[in-house]
């Protein structure tokens, strides 16, 4: 008999006898938010310390009508202070740059490391990236990110490896992601997953 | 759908330790992950791991790296006995600060040389700290069957964990 996570959409087959035994995987969806309205940020709120890891995977473009690449913003527990740092290499196809801001308000990407392209840039484009949190949930670590995303225009385009720290030892349990600069455009969408 | 990811094994280091092994890897997945959130008790914000597939000593391993310190970006290609896996975290680092890595290994049954990515990141709250976006080749043939990640400088500091995933 197969069974179907309602959380998970994910099948398995009983173990009784005559059925091959098929163990649940180990990522699961917990929230998928996306943008239907142009709006500056969005929140994963109230998420479980049940799994070892998270991970965003994520589509966003900014707004802006100034031909930019912008940057997003990666807030925890509603933490608005300067409690982060990020470090950021990214490429644009002809040369490479390294960028670092300390007690910072974010974990993203903002400053002169923007990614996402604004509504000036090549039309229905969107950056597409994965952010890793390890150990989200472990009470003895300050909390790491690391984000790898890219753009491509059909012409220019940018690419980033960007770490970031959160100073705090609380297990994260909301997680705030904004637009740098102006608002995230309709379609822009953000999918939080857990990984056991 | 989901991402058919199974976790293999987690390894948390609770006391010092010099060197972790996945042993015994099941040969029933398609590809490998392997993430880790470690900081080690050197003196210095950064440290490095000694990498191998299998038996440590069996054969060469490449690698061509693109670098950021915060500041500036350089590029390396390295030959050599095991494979470096910089930078983490070390105890001269921010408190509490652990570094970031993920390992992707496809087809590691393959009859190939066996292939694979790296993205790693250390931090803290300074400008000047290591990233990288790491290709790396172990130039033998055979299955992956185990996986050591020995410590470089210093030791792993507890709370450090490495999670191996298969992927179907």
């Amino acid at each position: 008999m197969a069974i179907t996570s309602l959380k998970s959409g994910i099948s398995t087959r009983s173990g009784m006898a005559g059925n091959t035994l098929i163990y649940p995987g180990s990522y699961e969806s917990i929230a998928t938010n996306t943008i239907t309205t142009p709006t500056t940020g969005t929140t994963f709120s109230s998420i479980p310390s049940t799994y070892t890891h998270l991970q965003i995977r994520w589509i966003a473009r900014d707004s802006g009508t100034t031909d930019n690449f912008r940057g997003i913003k990666l807030q925890f527990n509603s933490d608005t202070g300067a409690n982060y740092s990020q470090h950021i290499l990214f490429a644009d196809g002809s040369s490479a740059t390294a960028y670092s801001a300390t007690s910072d308000d974010s974990a993203g990407t903002d400053g002169v490391a923007g990614i996402m392209p604004d509504a000036q840039k090549t039309a229905s484009v969107f950056a597409a990236g994965v952010w890793d949190i390890l150990d989200y949930a472990n009470t003895s670590k300050y909390k790491t990110t690391r984000l790898l995303v890219g753009c491509d225009l059909n012409g220019s385009g940018r690419m980033s490896l960007a770490s970031g720290l959160w100073m705090n030892t609380n297990a994260i349990t909301s997680i705030t992601i904004s637009d740098n600069n102006n608002n995230f455009v309709t379609g822009t969408e953000f999918a939080l997953y857990g990984i056991a | 759908m989901a991402l058919n990811l199974f976790k293999i094994e987690t390894i948390e280091i609770t006391n010092i330790t010099s060197s972790i092994t996945f042993s015994n890897i099941p040969q029933a997945y398609t590809d490998l992950k392997l993430v880790g959130s470690v900081r080690s008790n050197v003196g210095n914000p950064y440290d490095f791991i000694y990498f191998y597939l299998n038996t440590p000593g069996i054969g060469a391993y490449t690698q061509r790296l693109i670098r950021g310190d915060g500041s500036s970006v350089s590029t390396q290609t390295n030959s050599v006995s095991y494979y470096p896996l910089q930078m983490i975290n070390g105890n001269g680092a921010t408190s509490n600060t652990f570094g970031s890595f993920e390992v992707y290994i496809p087809n590691y049954r393959g009859s190939g040389e066996k292939s694979f990515s790296v993205d790693i990141v250390s931090e803290t709250n300074s400008s000047g700290i290591y990233m990288d976006i790491q290709s790396g080749l172990w130039n033998q043939t055979a299955a992956i069957t185990a996986m050591t990640l020995a410590s470089g400088s210093g030791p792993y500091l507890p709370y450090s964990t490495f999670t191996l995933y298969g992927i179907l």
